[in-house]
């Protein structure tokens, strides 16, 4: 190789790949679609039968739970059935480990492929049972999606 | 005889250089972020604007909004010169600049601003008025890293002038005038790159250092010393930095076109010879923009001592070689 051919060789290669197509995603316009098996926020089955929360309130995702995430209040009708009075779900302390999902005993925890869940205040980010059954639905919706310009 | 028109004329010819200069940056910043961003497989900026084309006008904008700082322990007036000994001189030099021949609008019109016999001294003259710039710049802002950017640009800018001039001088022993105009005119029917080709890419070198950009953008390094010279400067100060630099690479371009490559010659459509002929000195000199983008793209920035020595040990021989042979085939011509 010759005295100033490396300079020419790399010209050349740089501007070939200035005319390969960007490989950037116009993100809240085309956002990137996401692997399969990608792993996302929690999210919560709807029971098929009654449409409710499927959640039996026995508190073990609480338990498994290593980052304090999960806050379960329950209380007891007289004849000893256990009832969820509010299932909240702290986002911004989750660190998606799916150890939650492990711990449900009856499925009502489910992994899900959601990721568009930015918003400026930390205090959105406290999830209920609710805004996580519908993520399940629509995973593709972002989470805050009044925060979204149209 | 010179009338009313004749005033009016070169009236309208400064306005135009003017608001060009100031403009023109203001495409080629976002050409170059298009350009790099392409090549590193990004879109570039696309928010502000359709196509994100008043990407550089907000940015303007932001700059014009920012405090006007001066360091408490700096030189406050020669602070104050400092941005203006960069953007005078880079638009006092278009006007000796031909962008198109001469042509009839009611009467003959030259396409410049003004044809001075010893334009060539005139725009080296003015380059390096502009090494103030920096040396001003660095010693007010009383920081050390302005400091080494100025000494950087200082030693870089004088030593790339001489090989510039070196350079130049292969053109002006082909033509024998010191006028762009004349130079642009001998060119007819060649372009000056074909027998100049060593003089070209001497000049183009040099005219990349003198600009301080990529690869030889020493004096604003901001992986070693943050921004050179300008790293105290904000606001509008700044932004006249920054305009200075584009000018200033749009007329290196400009320059070498008219030296090297033509100038305005070119095929012209007959009727509308003016026009045709201002579009490919244009079309020429984007090109020239290009290339600037292009090694900004390529080339990382080279050691201090590389810089030196390519100058002076490379750069410097091979356009004195290059003198000497132009001078040589000159005189077995005539």
């Amino acid at each position: 190789m010759g005295f100033g051919t490396g300079i020419i060789s790399g010209l050349i290669r740089v501007l070939s790949i200035g005319f390969r197509k960007p490989i950037t995603y116009m993100y809240p316009e085309s956002p990137r679609p996401v692997a399969e098996r990608f792993r996302g926020m929690v999210g919560m089955r709807r029971d098929e039968v009654t449409g409710q929360l499927s959640c039996v309130g026995c508190g073990l995702c609480e338990t498994a739970c290593p980052n304090d995430v999960i806050r379960i209040d329950t209380s007891e009708t007289d004849e000893g059935t256990r009832w969820v009075e509010r299932y909240q779900f702290d986002l911004g302390r989750c660190i998606f480990c799916y150890l939650c999902v492990e711990a449900c005993p009856v499925d009502a925890l489910q992994m899900t492929r959601a990721y568009h869940l930015s918003t400026p205040n930390r205090a959105d980010l406290i999830l209920t049972a609710d805004d996580m059954m519908r993520m399940t639905e629509n995973p593709d919706q972002p989470l805050f999606e009044h925060l979204w310009r149209d | 005889m010179v009338d009313g028109w004749d005033v009016l004329i070169l009236v309208i010819k400064a306005l135009a250089i003017f608001i060009i200069v100031p403009l023109a940056p203001l495409v080629f910043v976002l050409a170059e972020r298009k350009i790099l961003g392409r090549i590193q497989s990004r879109i570039g900026p696309n928010r502000v604007g359709p196509w994100g084309l008043l990407q550089t006008l907000a940015d303007g904008i932001k700059l014009g909004a920012k405090e006007d700082f001066i360091p408490p322990a700096g030189d406050r007036v020669v602070f104050w010169l400092a941005p203006l000994f960069m953007v005078v001189p880079a638009a006092m030099a278009w006007a000796v600049i031909p962008i198109g021949p001469e042509v009839e609008i009611g009467r003959k019109i030259g396409l410049w601003v003004t044809d001075l016999n010893v334009a060539i001294l005139y725009i080296l003259a003015l380059g390096s008025v502009a090494v103030y710039g920096p040396v001003m710049a660095g010693w007010s802002s009383n920081s050390k890293y302005a400091l080494f950017g100025s000494l950087r640009s200082t030693a870089q800018v004088i030593s790339y002038e001489i090989t510039m001039g070196v350079a130049v001088l292969g053109v002006l022993v082909y033509t024998g005038s010191f006028s762009l105009v004349d130079i642009v005119e001998k060119q007819k029917d060649m372009w000056f790159a074909v027998p100049q080709i060593l003089g070209l890419f001497v000049f183009f070198v040099s005219g990349i250092a003198e600009t301080n950009r990529a690869p030889f953008d020493l004096p604003e390094a901001e992986t070693e010393i943050v921004a050179g010279y300008h790293v105290e400067y904000s606001g509008m100060r700044f932004a006249m930095f920054f305009l200075a630099e584009y000018a200033n690479m749009f007329l290196v371009s400009a320059l070498a076109v008219i030296l090297f490559f033509g100038g305005w010659h070119g095929w012209t459509i007959p009727g509308i010879e003016g026009l045709t002929s201002v579009l490919w000195f244009m079309l020429k000199t984007l090109a020239l923009m290009f290339v600037y983008f292009w090694l900004r793209a390529t080339l990382p920035r080279l050691r201090y001592d590389q810089l030196m020595a390519f100058c002076w040990k490379f750069l410097l021989p091979l356009g004195i070689v290059n003198l000497l042979i132009t001078a040589v085939l000159r005189l077995g011509w005539s």
